[in-house]
């Protein structure tokens, strides 16, 4: 049990040392290498834990192959953010770094948790260090954009918590996947946790907040909110109600159709939603704000899927899309700091031409854009391969259809910024080797992935075998 | 035979040697192209580093016959379909020649396309066609084979068209792409009848695996319908063979193809690629065997009829490179032919696809040796590719003019070269075959008289070239190229001359291929002596009627040729084909159908996609205003969502 935990543990400790460290020296490089140490300490004891990997069921916590998982992309994308924050040279900058630690090390635990009171107390941990975080900049309008995160935030908590209140009414147990007595309270109990979850996923129509904070945040902790925190409400959902006593309990019964229906026009508003209105967005980073909706409605996929076979293929492929998501939306929002003037809004007159002042950042920007619209050989064109493919393994060929008419809208808008990239050159831009660093190992990455998935992802289904 | 599959098979020494083997060439192209564009100092070194690269695909190719692989790797690739290699006697002999006779095709052009200022990419190009076609050889997967085999027919396009300012090359490179296309197109519809009918056999496990095709053709052809639809399949592949192998009816593009450079013509358009169709229908020989007998008698005659009707062509025409090129479809006719007979006589299966490979291969030592020798003779000669204006070489050139002599000795199959080795061979076992079933008799006629024809056109070029007074200035002054060139050619002689002493051997690695089937093992043929010898008495009459007329000009061929009259003008004509497909079935029949469904397109499918596209763009500007700023009217958005879905459960009647 230790071992699933130290991950978290080792955050913790790290979390609190860097204050103690702010307080020795006033430097930020100490600030940074303690940070760094402590998550690469995580991030290694996690891959341990990954090649000796023994499924560990305890009471509150199910330490299982797809928590490990997420747990690894929370610090893999944590150690980048932080790569990335290196040069902000803000004031008190070690409540950032302790911050971030907090939120991942809450999040790991948020991975495990199988028990609606572990869930929800681990899951606020980490929202309330990422409403915080949000602030960051520090400016009027990231204010703004934190204040608005957390009041929203706060209303959806207020959700969970109710809906938690009714699944204890309707099982009397906090536990996953418990028989219910009353159909109508626990059918409630559900809409209200999507509604709760659906808010840190993003999910239309309980998105708003996404838009402006994603936008009016710094660009590395905009990577870290909508990647490490939107897969973590991620984790949680597929623990509720992917689960096989859950299943089990529900196939058959109108409360089953009742979510599915509920989960199939949520998918379908956030899909068409976020990539119709990214359309006609002129500012890059609030156009990757909105394809961040987008990617929502195809993670809230993985939801629609019934049936056994359909359920274990989803679930590989949700695991290979969240790889994908996690390198391609964090390496696109990461670009952004080197493309923002700061304070303004970034329009596509403003990152003409970078192909032919720094083509190799112009070109790992791409290839992370190509992901995002899902051209082979990159991962993201296999992670939705697999999940459309799951989706048609059960049946729901419509809605494949759906979602691959939205991915070929977004093709549009992520084409439009690579075909920006290549135009004259028309502003002076700012260099940072860091960013340059983070996005080059994310393309690189992706492309690599991208070609090896097919090889395990046979390996994949045995080892996922089903949740508890 | 040994599976392996995933990341532990992978790393198998012996997968991931014959992986590399295909890999490697194309790696080297895509280092070689941008490196040349940049750096104009390397481009003179890009011909070494290619041959280098080549050479050591051959040397893996080596360590797969000498560790006797015999293996089938496989990984999951997409659907059902799985990517990987499948190595056996057939593809470790095609690896083999292909490499081997690639290297030193490129070692010749070094010195050949050494003053071209644009030589990196033609060895870009010819690195990436030879991974593409050692790909071919090694697939495990019809789809996989397929995109190979795509790649082969692009860089022939390319490769074609490489003096791409010549409107000769250009329109030739245009012609071999359609015609193959053509070709392509059956070919995938037989890939998409063989998909349909094993699935039901081997289900989702790959229907289109090489390995599954030969181990299920038997299951297939139990099913209802399945030997007819085996029979279907194999008449489809047969036509994609025929178009890349240039049988009969699509053979018109090889001859056209010769405007490219020499070395391309003896790399791709003879040695080579040519012969993918051969292979690609010795791979999947038991589609064939299982089939309705139609679709074997269909396989042997197009071959037969091919044999015969490319060496009539040969005869009249003038090109070195064209008689070259007729010469090359004639004898893709036989390797054909030798297919088919084991298809039509099943039990000599054993002995067949041996013999059909064992002729491609010293096929491809010769026309590799004929064409790397025409490349010295335009080298010296400044392109110019008449052998009228030829004449008396002999003594100009005598390195390459005794090599071209070998060349043509093994190519007639004079004994004992390599030549007398494999094509008689055929031939016998076409007169053994025709004992047993009478039905082939007319095959074995074809056979003969095309070996006739053979020797016939073979000597009158040889005649014209080596012999005699030099007929133009730059005939005068020829004289033999650098050592780059004549090493190859040297080589390729002594394997010509010699490769005759491999012949059992060869039979014996090959029959390995069917152990533990029911064809193990070979059938002994013997056939009265007097048979036996009619090739061979016909190439000392083919060899003296060509002196009579081109040799010692006792008589003149003119006065045949204009005593003939429209036997002659036909001939010359090309049997009219090339007009028929160009100026009836393309201009006439395509180009209307094209009007047609442009017209449909322009109107129907654009509409649709047009009017999709401004939905989308009026749909942004409306949702963008749901927007606000304003995070009360957030908080609203929040908490009519949950009212619109409680609503939606009360009237599914969940509350």
């Amino acid at each position: 049990m230790i071992q699933y935990l130290l991950p978290s543990i080792v955050l913790y400790i790290f979390s609190f040392l860097t204050i103690g460290v702010s307080l020795i020296s006033k430097n930020n490089r100490g600030l940074f290498a303690t940070s760094i140490v402590g998550s690469v300490i995580s991030f290694l004891i996690l891959m341990y834990n990954l090649i000796n990997f023994k499924f560990e069921q305890y009471s509150i916590f199910y330490f299982d192959f797809p928590g490990t998982i997420f747990a690894i992309l929370f610090v893999f994308i944590l150690i980048f953010v932080i790569i990335a924050t290196f040069n902000f040279n803000y004031n008190r900058q070690e409540l950032l770094y302790s911050l971030l630690l907090f939120s991942t090390g809450s999040m790991i635990l948020a991975a495990y948790s199988g028990n609606l009171i572990a869930i929800f107390v681990t899951f606020e941990a980490a929202s309330l260090a990422t409403y915080a975080l949000a602030s960051y900049p520090k400016n009027a309008k990231s204010l703004e954009a934190s204040l608005k995160f957390f009041v929203i935030g706060a209303l959806s908590s207020a959700f969970i918590i109710l809906g938690i209140s009714y699944y204890y009414i309707s099982t009397s147990s906090f536990n996953i996947g418990a028989s219910y007595s009353n159909l109508q309270l626990f059918i409630l109990s559900l809409v209200l946790m999507i509604v709760g979850f659906g808010f840190k996923l993003s999910l239309f129509p309980f998105h708003s907040w996404a838009i402006d904070t994603y936008n009016g945040s710094r660009a590395p902790i905009s990577a870290f909110l909508s990647t490490a925190s939107k897969l973590m409400a991620l984790i949680v959902m597929i623990r509720i109600f992917l689960s096989t006593n859950f299943q089990s309990l529900m196939v058959g019964s109108t409360g089953y159709n009742y979510v599915q229906i509920f989960f199939i026009i949520i998918s379908i508003l956030t899909m068409t939603y976020g990539n119709v209105t990214a359309l006609a967005q002129k500012d890059v980073k609030r156009m990757l704000a909105y394809s961040s909706v987008a990617n929502a409605g195809y993670l809230a996929l993985v939801f629609t899927v019934t049936g056994q076979v359909a359920i274990t293929l989803a679930l590989s492929s949700i695991l290979i899309f969240s790889m994908a998501y996690i390198l391609m939306k964090g390496g696109a929002f990461i670009s952004m700091e080197n493309l923002e003037s700061k304070g303004k809004e970034t329009t596509l007159d403003d990152i003409s031409g970078i192909a032919r002042k720094r083509p190799l950042f112009a070109v790992s920007f791409a290839i992370l854009l190509f992901s995002l619209a899902g051209i082979p050989p990159t991962i993201g064109f296999m992670g939705k391969y697999f999940l459309f493919l799951s989706l048609i393994e059960s049946n729901l060929w419509w809605l494949a259809i759906i979602a691959v008419l939205n991915s070929a809208i977004s093709v549009y808008y992520y084409f439009r910024v690579v075909l920006y990239m290549w135009k004259e050159p028309k502003s002076q831009f700012s260099t940072n080797r860091n960013v340059d660093f983070v996005v080059l190992t994310f393309a690189v990455v992706v492309i690599i992935l991208g070609i090896l998935t097919p090889m395990f992802i046979g390996n994949l289904n045995t080892v996922w075998g089903g949740l508890p | 035979m040994i599976s392996y599959s995933g990341l532990n098979g992978f790393l198998e020494p012996q997968v991931f040697a014959a992986v590399m083997i295909f890999l490697l060439p194309i790696i080297i192209f895509m280092f070689v192209l941008p490196l040349g564009k940049k750096f104009h100092g390397f481009r003179k070194y890009s011909g070494i580093v290619v041959t280098t690269g080549i050479f050591i695909s051959f040397l893996l190719a080596y360590y797969l016959y000498y560790t006797n692989a015999n293996l089938y790797f496989y990984s999951a690739w997409f659907n059902n379909f799985t990517w990987g290699v499948y190595i056996d006697p057939l593809s470790i002999a095609m690896a083999m020649m292909v490499s081997g006779v690639s290297f030193l095709i490129h070692m010749f052009a070094i010195g050949y396309i050494g003053k071209d200022p644009n030589k990196h990419v033609y060895f870009a190009e010819t690195s990436l066609f030879t991974g593409g076609m050692l790909g071919v050889v090694l697939s495990s997967n019809m789809v996989m084979f397929f995109l190979f085999w795509e790649l082969v027919g692009l860089c022939s396009y390319l490769l074609i068209g490489f003096w791409w300012y010549k409107p000769n090359a250009a329109s030739a490179a245009k012609k071999a792409f359609i015609v193959t296309r053509v070709g392509d197109v059956l070919l995938i519809l037989g890939l998409a009848v063989l998909y349909w009918s094993f699935l039901p056999v081997v289900g989702n496990n790959d229907p289109l695996s090489i390995y599954n095709i030969i181990h299920y053709a038997l299951n297939v052809a139990q099913l209802p319908n399945g030997q007819f639809n085996l029979a279907l399949a194999g008449a489809l592949v047969l036509g994609g063979a025929a178009g890349k192998s240039a049988q009969f009816p699509l053979h018109v593009w090889i001859p056209d193809a010769m405007e490219g450079p020499t070395t391309v013509s003896a790399l791709i358009h003879a040695a080579t690629m040519v012969t993918a169709g051969i292979y690609l229908v010795a791979r999947i020989y038991p589609v064939y065997v299982y089939a309705l007998p139609w679709a074997d008698y269909l396989v042997l005659y197009i071959g037969a009829f091919t044999a015969f009707l490319a060496g009539t062509m040969g005869l009249v025409m003038n090109d070195i490179k064209r008689i070259l090129a007729y010469s090359t479809i004639s004898q893709l006719g036989y390797m054909l032919a030798a297919l088919g007979l084991g298809f039509v006589m099943v039990n000599t299966i054993g002995n067949t696809i041996g013999i059909s490979i064992y002729h491609l291969i010293v096929h491809a030592f010769l026309k590799a040796l004929l064409f790397l020798s025409a490349g010295a003779i335009l080298y010296a000669l400044l392109d110019t590719r008449d052998i009228r204006k030829m004449g008396g070489l002999w003594k100009k050139m005598p390195i390459t003019i005794t090599a071209m002599f070998i060349g043509a000795l093994t190519l007639v199959g004079f004994p004992p070269t390599a030549g007398y080795f494999s094509k008689d061979e055929i031939i016998s076992l076409a007169y053994f075959v025709y004992n047993q079933n009478p039905y082939v008799l007319y095959a074995w006629i074809l056979l003969v008289i095309g070996a006739f024809l053979t020797t016939l056109y073979t000597f009158r070029m040889f005649f014209t070239v080596a012999l005699g007074k030099p007929k133009s200035y730059a005939a005068e002054h020829a004289k033999d190229p650098p050592w780059v060139m004549i090493v190859p050619m040297i080589i390729l002689s002594i394997l010509a001359l010699i490769f005759g002493i491999f012949q059992s051997g060869f039979y014996n690695y090959f029959s390995s291929m069917f152990t533990g089937t029911k064809y193990a093992g070979t059938v002994s043929f013997s056939i009265p002596l007097y048979i036996e010898i009619i090739p061979f008495l016909l190439v000392l009459l083919g060899i003296y009627i060509a002196w009579v007329f081109y040799g010692s000009h006792r008589l003149s061929a003119e006065k045949v040729a204009n005593g003939s009259g429209a036997l002659y003008k036909i001939v010359k004509a090309k049997y009219y084909l090339d007009f028929l497909f160009t100026n009836i079935i393309a201009e006439r029949i395509i180009v209307f159908i094209a009007i047609v469904v442009s017209l449909f397109d322009k109107y129907f499918i654009d509409g649709i996609v047009n009017g999709l596209g401004l939905m989308a763009k009026y749909g942004s500007m409306a949702f963008r205003k749901a927007q606000t700023g304003i995070v009360q009217n957030y908080a609203v958005m929040v908490i009519i969502g949950l009212l619109v879905f409680l609503i939606i459960g009360k009237i599914l009647g969940v509350f």
